[in-house]
């Protein structure tokens, strides 16, 4: 894998349980408090001992799109979409005379589901005709392509929660490749009773608040949250005038091709991600300032990238914000991304929340407080169910 | 970059492999299985071109597939037999790249693994679960290739396979690896059944059966595994904001019942006398059909046969075939398209 341009990043968008954008997000991510409790979405199914980051606001300003009537995850996805278009300082009338493609990680909007079925069932329709007719009729990528008016490609990635990921991976190469003017890149997953108790079925998630990388961790607390990024191209960038916010440097993705639900026991997939992001990005271990890791708090996740950073990174700091907003699945990787650049603006990472007992079988934990960081490279990773990993090397932009 | 086509595996209503397609080609018709659907308005009959799956076993022992349901039986099989057809069987696939591109995704499981949830959240099944997540089948297909390259699923509907090949291109000319399997596949539910058969009944279009099946590609960047010659071009987007970018000299492949709903559409796309032909009614109506259209383009090239002479001809037309591209094209209901167009390996 040889080095690969940098892809500049004009804009970014996010609300998570943490806030409804950006700097409300991760203000809240220093001041070191959370607020998991039991679901309120679902709160007519059994068993809801298991808390979850809940956005509980009206986050959605209906009037401000044409698409009002969408699914909550396509409501999360145009908020975060629309944040990262005020904050590149883009017009809705250069996104449509430019090529501008949407690729978004998802969970709960891929693939036809019962809660598809339901949301767009009403007492006069057939119980299936319309509701089919309507979630063929769109996902969060095309509700974003068809809101904005977009001419370019549109894809929507389920790599299940290295999605958001993926996508911002697979998004920079649209731009690298001449195949987009810019791309709005990201993922968006709202809270979902058949995950909820589909995890609760794996025994891995907590009946607690999480902890990630904590000896008494016991899995991890589901969320819902949207993150998208603008990645730019040069050309495009350079005729507005304006500076990037961030980078994207490199992006890794492979398999583990061990197991369905576990991880490999020697991280191979990971390491191969991380081989390959840093190779594209140019980047070696001394230059990352931080990374900010997958860290659901299950016994297996956070034992594998402990190894691998104990191994790969053994002195950059490295934290996990699953603690403050949950695990939000095809989004994690997006708001982590966004994270992550935000630290590199502000000089410092917060404290992992959950975390306060190192565990001895791990050879490396994150850190317990917010902590100043030098540097102007990161790397942020997701691990998924089925194997799949992948890795984003972020960059400090200049912004102004 | 073209992108060379070095192996193809398919399976579907007309059997399984290339060569029950080449017959279904040859004979010019399928016969649909009559399916019974449950409904809450009562039992249905509905002519579905089903998939059997029985092969697989030549690939995988059964007794490790016991977990693995029909979604993943299809996509896997449809790997295999790509890998097969490559010549890559026994090869070391360690780096291989994997995508899956699905327009329902593990429909019957998920739906299924809901009903237990709302039944009964005591009793879900892990193993459901799992496999009802969206990139079970390309986890399964990495797992059992020993495949840790990249490794994606996607999920577009009828515009699943060429942004998955759009990825598989992006993959190939950024150096991530030198192979990719990337195939489509989409199962037979009872859900879907129902929705296709009441819609496309009642407006009286209803001309070709739900389908099922997987097609799946062996891709490299490199031209000596041209076997089936290069895919030119993968593009999806907005038909509304430009042309699409059809060649004016191609054969123009695509679904029937959308080109005969949105004819003036298409038409708005294509040359003067370009003709446009379908082989839907060979495979059914599903949102991975475009693969089937891949697979067969490129069994025309392989052959030197026009692929145009086995199809049902929707637009009669002109050209200098098969010398000239072939493009698969789809326009769905918003305006949306996506389109792979290929050339000959010469």
């Amino acid at each position: 894998m040889k080095k690969l341009p940098p892809v500049a990043i004009s804009g970014m968008g996010c609300l998570c349980a943490a806030g409804l954008n950006v700097k409300e997000c991760t203000d809240f991510l220093f001041r070191g408090k959370r607020f998991p409790a039991p679901p309120k979405s679902f709160a007519d199914c059994q068993s809801l001992s298991h808390p979850v980051f809940e956005i509980t606001k009206d986050f959605f300003q209906a009037a401000n799109f044409q698409h009002k009537e969408v699914p909550r995850t396509s409501a999360l996805a145009l908020t975060a979409a629309a944040e990262a278009i005020r904050d590149a300082g883009i017009s809705r009338e250069l996104l449509r005379q430019k090529r501008v493609g949407v690729c978004l990680g998802t969970n709960v909007s891929g693939g036809l589901s019962g809660r598809f079925l339901e949301h767009f069932r009403t007492p006069e329709s057939d119980p299936y005709i319309l509701p089919v007719h309507r979630y063929g009729g769109g996902n969060p990528a095309v509700h974003i392509a068809r809101e904005f008016s977009l001419s370019g490609p549109f894809q929507t990635v389920v790599n299940a929660c290295s999605a958001g990921g993926d996508a911002i991976g697979l998004a920079a190469a649209w731009i690298r490749l001449g195949l987009c003017d810019a791309v709005l890149a990201g993922g968006a997953d709202a809270l979902y009773e058949i995950t909820y108790f589909g995890f609760m079925s794996l025994m891995n998630s907590d009946t607690e608040p999480c902890k990630p990388f904590d000896v008494r961790r016991n899995g991890l607390n589901l969320g819902e949250r949207a993150a998208i990024m603008l990645l730019e191209s040069e050309e495009m960038l350079t005729e507005r005038e304006k500076s990037p916010r961030a980078l994207l440097m490199g992006y890794g993705s492979a398999s583990d091709a061990h197991h369905l639900t576990a991880p490999h026991p020697d991280g191979r997939g990971l390491r191969f991600a991380i081989e390959e992001a840093m190779k594209s990005g140019g980047a070696m271990p001394p230059d990352l300032a931080f990374a900010n890791a997958h860290g659901t708090g299950t016994r297996d996740n956070d034992r594998i990238e402990s190894q691998v950073f104990a191994d790969l990174f053994p002195k950059i700091p490295f934290l996990s914000t699953k603690g403050y907003t949950g695990h939000t699945l095809g989004a994690a990787g997006a708001i982590e991304a966004v994270f992550t650049a935000v630290c590199l603006e502000q000089g410092r990472i917060p404290a992992s929340a959950g975390f306060s007992e190192a565990d001895p079988e791990l050879p490396a934990s994150p850190v317990r407080e917010n902590t100043k960081i030098s540097g102007t490279t990161a790397l942020s990773d997701t691990l998924a169910f089925g194997g799949n990993n992948a890795v984003l090397i972020l960059g400090a932009g200049d912004r102004k | 970059m073209k992108i060379a086509m070095a192996g193809i595996g398919v399976a579907g209503g007309f059997g399984c492999g290339l060569s029950a397609l080449r017959s279904a080609l040859e004979s010019g018709k399928v016969l649909p299985q009559i399916t019974t659907v449950h409904s809450a308005k009562g039992d249905m009959e509905v002519p579905a071109l089903l998939a059997d799956t029985a092969r697989i076993s030549d690939f995988i022992p059964e007794k490790a597939l016991r977990r693995n349901d029909h979604y993943t039986r299809l996509a896997l099989l449809g790997c295999f037999l790509a890998l097969e057809d490559a010549g890559l069987r026994n090869a070391n696939l360690n780096r291989m790249g994997i995508i899956v591109a699905t327009g329902l995704g593990s429909t019957c499981n998920t739906l299924d693994f809901e009903n237990i949830v709302e039944g009964n959240n005591a009793i879900c099944s892990p193993t459901r679960f799992s496999n009802s997540v969206h990139n079970a089948a390309a986890a399964h297909i990495s797992i059992f290739l020993n495949a840790c390259g990249p490794n994606l699923s996607i999920n577009q509907f009828d515009m699943s396979l060429p942004s998955a090949i759009m990825a598989a291109g992006c993959w190939l000319r950024e150096g991530r690896t030198e192979i990719v399997l990337v195939g489509g596949v989409d199962e037979f539910s009872n859900v879907m059944a129902y929705y296709r058969h009441n819609c496309c009944a009642r407006d009286g279009k209803f001309r070709v059966p739900v389908g099922e099946g997987c097609a799946f590609f062996v891709l490299t960047a490199r031209p000596e595994l041209a076997r089936y010659g290069y895919i030119s071009e993968a593009a999806v987007g907005n038909a509304e904001k430009g042309k699409i970018p059809v060649p004016d000299d191609a054969a123009v492949l695509c679904e029937r019942e959308s080109y005969r709903k949105d004819r003036k559409v298409y038409e708005r796309h294509l040359a003067k006398n370009q003709p446009v032909a379908s082989f839907s009614h060979l495979y059914g109506n599903l949102p991975a059909g475009m693969g089937f259209d891949l697979a067969i383009a490129g069994l025309g090239f392989h052959r030197g046969t026009s692929c145009l002479s086995f199809g049902d001809m929707l637009r009669p037309g002109i050209g200098s075939f098969p010398a000239a591209p072939v493009c698969c094209l789809k326009i769905n209901e918003s305006a949306e398209y996506g389109m792979l167009t290929m050339i000959p390996a010469s």
